[in-house]
């Protein structure tokens, strides 16, 4: 195959697999205003591949990959476990401290391993450009179990986030959110890096969120939306000779501007012509 | 009393010569790359201390100060760095020492690269080319000619700053001189025509056709090549493509190509279209090595080199940067070592034959 025309196709089947799961996560997210869960949970993970590293094994290995499942796992647990009673802290807060402890933790971490300051680089920046065939097939496989797992149980991780009052295990459902989340994070943080895995879950979710309240019309439309928009990215990365990350994340940004302008525009239309805004 | 005074007093007389001694005060060197504090260490011998700030498997164009380094460079009678700008986190932490003697042109201050013939200086001064180098490529510890260059300019500097061991420092830079000519051209050669004109002939990059040229007892000089040049001539005029802009003098010296680098420009990251060309590139020359330093992302490294069925060479830039590489002569023939076995691997040795340059 061409070479030009393989790292397309690489690059859209993993982009396309990745946007939906992460728009669908990402609705749950906005809708339970966690925001900056997934950066925490992001950090984590190379937090874990860090560690890793510091233990011998290989980055983005089967061995790190499980390393950084333990550290999410945990910071899953924290998660769902710490919910300050204090009304004068809410729970972003704690959740930005954790985002803090975990960042400054994998720069000391960082500084004292071999071509360590490169490895913490990576885990924010990602490796796009580098992905395989077998990558995508991996990311792929486990993308679809994770889907049918929240297929599955859609009805309670719905409920959560749209009514969790007097739900019955709500801690547990609220760990295997974050640990479905978390697996995820584990995942896609080698590939995109923490930065552009936070713009897969938040951007495509938020636009989608502004034109759609089901389910199952935004996450379409967020995964359409993201897609088309990350499709832009990598065109204009190519043809213009631009780093691929930042150009993607770009991307998503002017999306989700756009986005913005159409939506304020609508509802001035909207206003002027007294109906109703749906 | 009068007789532990006594015992006191001929046990201070007794051991006053090793004493002084033991308590001789050192020259506290500190140098930027471990490859100066191993040529430091080989000149200076037990009379002087010396530590590296970089470590060897770091890009020292990125080096985040500690308040380590400032501790380090406050204490220092000798600091050596490359005086390029190489290590442009330097300045800060020599301000930050408050030691004035060590500042760039005081007594105390060695720039190792001083008189060495520096390559790809640059022609456009725009921050849009990427890492641009104004004094030109300022990684010169890749050729052991540069590092002769060097170990004279530490010398000079020990010398300065210690003016009783001079005829040491001297003793010490001679052999190292000739340890650095045997290895790089072989004992045969350097007893023929001298170290030194061997080092002009191939910095004029002459030497291979002038050893082709000139015959002793019959047989063309080139056959008596020795050491690392000897080990290169097989794979010499092969194309390498390499992750950045290191191995300019080393290719120089060993007549190599550098083909492309898998950095569309110096500190720039690598953009989707780059590596595309890149790899059709290498595909269309059937380049089979790919050689980086072991700091950068080695997953790009090997990415690449699959793609198109190329040999990775990773290998640590500096002294110490691999378990094993523990003076200037292991890194050099972990170097060789890596790429004669690349090419190897490759069949390249074996299909192309000796010297396919036309130098």
């Amino acid at each position: 195959m061409n070479g030009a025309l393989e790292f397309f196709a690489v690059q859209i089947s993993l982009l396309a697999v990745v946007i939906v799961l992460h728009t669908y996560m990402g609705l749950h997210i906005i809708r339970r205003t966690i925001i900056f869960c997934d950066l925490v949970l992001a950090q984590q993970a190379a937090l874990g591949a860090l560690v890793g590293i510091g233990l011998g094994i290989q980055y983005a290995s089967g061995g790190s990959y499980v390393v950084s499942l333990g550290a999410v796992l945990l910071g899953s647990v924290l998660l769902a476990v710490i919910k300050p009673k204090n009304q004068m802290i809410p729970r972003e807060a704690v959740i930005g401290i954790m985002f803090a402890l975990s960042m400054v933790v994998s720069l000391l971490l960082g500084d004292k391993l071999s071509g360590g300051g490169a490895y913490v680089t990576k885990t924010l920046t990602g490796s796009m450009l580098w992905v395989t065939w077998k990558l995508v097939g991996i990311t792929i496989i486990s993308y679809v179990l994770l889907i049918a797992f929240h297929y599955r149980f859609r009805k309670r991780f719905i409920r959560l986030s749209e009514s969790p009052g007097g739900m019955k295990n709500q801690r547990l459902w609220d760990f295997l959110f974050f640990a479905t989340q978390g697996v995820i994070t584990v995942l896609i943080v080698p590939i995109a890096g923490v930065l552009l895995a936070y713009s897969f879950l938040m951007i495509p979710a938020a636009v989608a969120a502004m034109f759609s309240r089901g389910w199952i019309r935004a996450t379409v439309l967020g995964w359409a939306f993201g897609l088309l928009a990350c499709i832009g990215g990598l065109a204009a990365s190519y043809a213009w000779n631009l780093p691929y990350g930042p150009t993607l994340v770009l991307s998503l940004g002017l999306l989700f501007l756009a986005a913005v302008v159409v939506r304020s525009a609508g509802r001035r239309a909207t206003e002027r012509t007294g109906g109703d805004e749906r | 009393m009068k007789n532990l005074l006594s015992l006191i007093v001929i046990l201070a007389v007794a051991g006053a010569p090793v004493g002084r001694a033991q308590c001789e005060p050192k020259l506290h060197v500190v140098t930027t790359l471990p490859d100066y504090q191993f040529i430091a260490e080989s000149i200076g011998g037990d009379r002087v201390v010396v530590s590296a700030i970089v470590e060897g498997n770091q890009d020292a164009h990125f080096i985040r100060p500690k308040p380590s380094f400032v501790t380090l460079v406050r204490d220092a009678d000798v600091l050596i760095s490359t005086g390029l700008d190489l290590e442009l986190w330097l300045p800060t932490v020599v301000n930050k020492s408050g030691n004035t003697r060590v500042r760039s042109g005081e007594v105390g201050y060695v720039a190792a690269a001083q008189g060495m013939r520096l390559l790809e200086k640059p022609k456009v001064m725009s921050r849009s080319e990427g890492g641009v180098h104004i004094y030109g490529n300022p990684h010169v510890t890749c050729s052991p000619i540069n590092m002769k260059i060097a170990a004279r300019n530490i010398a000079t500097g020990l010398v300065k700053n210690d003016r009783e061991g001079e005829a040491y420092y001297n003793e010490n830079l001679a052999k190292l001189l000739d340890r650095l000519d045997r290895s790089l051209f072989g004992d045969k050669l350097v007893e023929l025509i001298g170290g030194e004109t061997l080092c002009k002939l191939a910095e004029k990059e002459t030497l291979v056709p002038f050893l082709k040229e000139r015959q002793f007892e019959g047989k063309p000089l080139i056959e008596y090549a020795g050491g690392w040049l000897g080990r290169m001539m097989p794979i010499r005029g092969t194309p390498i493509v390499t992750y950045h802009k290191n191995w300019v003098y080393f290719f120089n010296l060993f007549g190599l190509e550098e083909a492309g680098t898998v950095e569309p420009k110096p500190g720039i990251t690598p953009s989707p279209k780059h590596v595309t060309d890149l790899v059709e590139q290498m595909r269309a020359r059937n380049i089979k090595i790919l050689l980086a330093a072991n700091y950068f992302d080695q997953q790009q490294v090997r990415t690449v080199a699959s793609r198109v069925g190329a040999e990775p060479v990773i290998v640590p830039l500096y002294v110490g940067g691999v378990e094993g590489v523990q003076d200037y002569f292991q890194l050099v023939d972990y170097w060789v070592g890596g790429l004669l076995a690349a090419a190897s691997n490759a069949k390249l040795t074996a299909v192309d034959g000796p010297d396919r340059r036309s130098q």
